[in-house]
């Protein structure tokens, strides 16, 4: 195995030799600048949201002033991008990654391969003409340490991350070698299928993790606008709207059935955006086991790779929400260590794995291949005290109870007393939380059950804690209880009102298995 | 409620090393000291900006803002000045522990909390001196894990020597350097 890895390596050196000297990006990352930036602005628009609507009126006013304006902020961007371009050089020298950018704040970045934790190619669709791909090496530890060769060949780029996985496996012998020599074959040879995902699977997905009433949400503000518009285009069709609805010329029941078929016109549109949006993320979705390494491989337009040693999986997270429950479903998360801020990949956000709506027994096994020895599916699960139930509704549900009731009761007591219907439904869904909440330990893992209608499962190892914390008011004091927390490089898991002995035994647990088992949590 | 999910834990529950049990080691007196006066100059300097708004002499403040002013702005020292009193409360609560493995750090005067953080998961160290604690001799020590930075764990107010003498323990920890 030796020998053909330093044949890998040497076969990789003239090329890679070419990178010694600090240089520029292809052109072709002006155009990743300009989009990156793009994404920024447009990709806060919810925070801009109010400020828009606000501009809106003097935009509609003073339309020359306006355009002179939005013109000038794309030439800044378009400036910015470009500066971005040639503040930006890079070097890999030695087994160092070297990276010089910024055009306010100057960075020099020395990224040595041994602190590389994840490297993952990327192609976005208008790389894949010249064959470029953006290469991201995650490391460990502090927000700054995270590098971006924003546009590299693709040869070069998988000669990089070959020689860096390689440095890996030559101080960790056990590892098998990794074959990286095409990014789209959805299996090689030395891989183990693990999961992948079908298009009706994908469909499914975009059903029960529809994100589009977000977006609905934002654009309640011009909904008065945007009923206008498609009015005004029925009306040209002959079709008019407004009489639909008018209590004049129509019976109520028309009203309704218009009313719910309209609704229903609107949902089915939104969940087909979803649905697509889904299929275009995770289009191919593969998950393969290589060796000690998971590697994730999907994407219709842009293809993505992402690749985690199992070494570095923090937890598995089976997430359901209630649509999900409904169709069966859960979205298995393997996630590692957060690194900070990457751009938004499906899927793949801070470098962890999803595998979208798999199947229950799917989900136990991808569990069982990453975390052999956890018994989620048979051990059992301590409830939290009722004190959580208390707290909730003494300072969620009572408040809303009482102002609702007295706002509404003197003047519309139909209204309060129908309003005691959705406060019959929020008091069943804090009783429902406190049921799901749950958890558990055994030797080597904490459990953690969460959630509403939909559950969510955390398995941990807790020999991979960070740190731990206790917290007791003095309420808490006086019933015996607490709340713990464990700090995982991948996040933190909360357990609320538990009796202070079990918090406590738990804790001293973790702490003794972090410091006595004398493995690494990566 | 019975402990029955702990017992094929393989080590006898009594014999864990105890979070309770830590030694508790106060902060510099001193700590506390220059947090009340820089809570108190604070809320000093938060008055006097809003007393020489409403005071002063160049331009006249319209009759309805004048009440609100003084409303919003006696609101902001009264609170000062609770924080003052919470922040000389609270203080004395500070402690830190060492343990052989271990830094644990509580705090708080309702909410009590405590934070353990094992020496093997450093991932670096850091001591922070402003200008007051500089003049005053003492020194913030930041300890970062892979838990990120919402989890940095700091013990504030130590004198600058045993700040650097904990510094000093905690990186030659056989633990921190086997880490590597």
């Amino acid at each position: 195995m030796a020998e053909s890895e330093s044949s890998l390596v040497a076969a990789a050196e003239p090329s890679l030799k070419s990178l010694r000297q600090w240089q520029r990006l292809s052109p072709i990352a002006l155009l990743y600048f300009t989009v990156n930036l793009f994404r920024v602005i447009f990709g806060n628009v919810a925070y801009l949201a109010p400020t828009i609507i606000l501009l809106y009126q003097g935009m509609k006013n003073q339309p020359l002033l306006s355009l002179a304006i939005l013109l000038g902020i794309a030439l800044v961007l378009l400036t910015g991008a470009l500066l971005s371009y040639y503040m930006y050089k890079f070097r890999v020298i030695g087994d160092t990654v070297e990276i010089r950018s910024g055009v306010i704040k100057k960075k020099q970045l020395n990224l040595p391969f041994s602190r590389i934790q994840n490297v993952r190619l990327l192609q976005p669709l208008y790389y894949r003409l010249t064959n470029h791909v953006c290469l991201q090496l995650d490391t460990a530890g502090s927000n700054q340490q995270e590098a971006k060769l924003v546009a590299l060949q693709q040869h070069l780029a998988q000669q990089l991350q070959q020689e860096i996985h390689a440095l890996h496996q030559t101080t960790n012998a056990a590892e098998v070698t990794e074959d990286n020599a095409e990014a789209n074959t959805p299996v090689k040879a030395d891989e183990q299928l693990l999961n992948q995902r079908s298009i009706g699977d994908l469909v499914i997905h975009g059903i029960s993790n529809n994100r589009v009433w977000l977006m609905l949400g934002l654009a309640a503000p011009f909904l008065n606008l945007i009923t206008k518009v498609v009015t005004d285009q029925l009306e040209k069709l002959g079709l008019d709207l407004m009489q639909w609805f008018d209590p004049e010329q129509q019976s109520w029941l028309w009203i309704g059935m218009a009313a719910l078929a309209l609704t229903l016109m609107v949902m089915f549109l939104l969940t087909l955006i979803s649905i697509g949006a889904s299929v275009l993320s995770y289009y191919g979705f593969t998950l393969v086991r290589s060796g000690e390494r998971y590697i994730r491989r999907c994407g219709l337009l842009t293809r993505h790779e992402v690749s985690m040693k199992l070494a570095r999986l923090q937890w598995v997270a089976l997430k359901q929400d209630w649509l999900d429950r409904l169709l069966g479903r859960c979205n298995v998360r393997f996630e590692q260590i957060n690194a900070p801020m990457n751009s938004m990949q499906p899927g793949a956000e801070q470098g962890k794995i999803m595998v979208p709506s798999v199947q229950q027994q799917e989900a136990f096994q991808l569990l069982a291949d990453a975390q052999p020895g956890q018994q989620l599916t048979t051990t059992p699960f301590q409830h939290v005290n009722w004190r959580f139930l208390a707290r909730q509704l003494l300072l969620l549900w009572l408040p809303i109870a009482i102002a609702s009731q007295w706002l509404l009761r003197p003047d519309h007591p139909e209204l309060a007393t129908l309003g005691l219907l959705p406060l019959a439904w929020l008091a069943a869904m804090v009783l429902l939380r406190w049921r799901r909440w749950g958890y558990a330990m055994d030797q080597e893992f904490i459990y953690i059950r969460k959630g509403l209608i939909g559950i969510d499962y955390y398995s941990a190892p807790v020999f991979k804690v960070q740190q731990v914390k206790l917290k007791q008011n003095w309420l808490l004091r006086r019933a015996g209880l607490c709340h713990i927390q464990l700090v995982f490089a991948s996040g933190a898991l909360d357990v609320p009102f538990i009796p202070k002995q079990h918090g406590q035994l738990m804790l001293n647990y973790c702490l003794h298995q972090a410091q006595s088992s004398g493995k690494s949590w990566m | 409620m019975d402990t029955s999910t702990f017992s094929n834990l393989s080590i006898d529950e009594t014999r864990l090393p105890d979070i309770e049990q830590l030694d508790w080691q106060p902060l510099s007196p001193k700590y506390m000291l220059i947090n009340l006066r820089i809570n108190l100059i604070g809320t000093l300097l938060l008055t006097a900006i809003w007393a020489a708004l409403l005071f002063q002499p160049f331009w006249t403040i319209s009759p309805h803002l004048e009440p609100l002013i003084l409303w919003i702005g006696t609101g902001l020292t009264l609170l000062g000045l609770l924080f003052s009193v919470h922040g000389r409360c609270a203080d004395p609560c500070k402690a830190y522990a060492l343990r052989e493995h271990d830094v644990s750090f509580q705090s708080g005067l309702f909410f009590r909390k405590s934070v353990t953080q094992p020496i093997l998961r450093i991932q670096h160290i850091e001591l922070k001196r402003g200008p007051i604690e500089r003049r005053i001799g003492l020194a913030t020590l930041q300890v970062f894990s892979a838990g990120g930075v919402m989890h940095t764990f700091e013990i504030p107010g130590l004198p600058l020597s045993t700040a650097k003498s904990l510094r000093q323990f905690i990186l030659q920890h056989k633990d921190t350097r086997n880490h590597g």
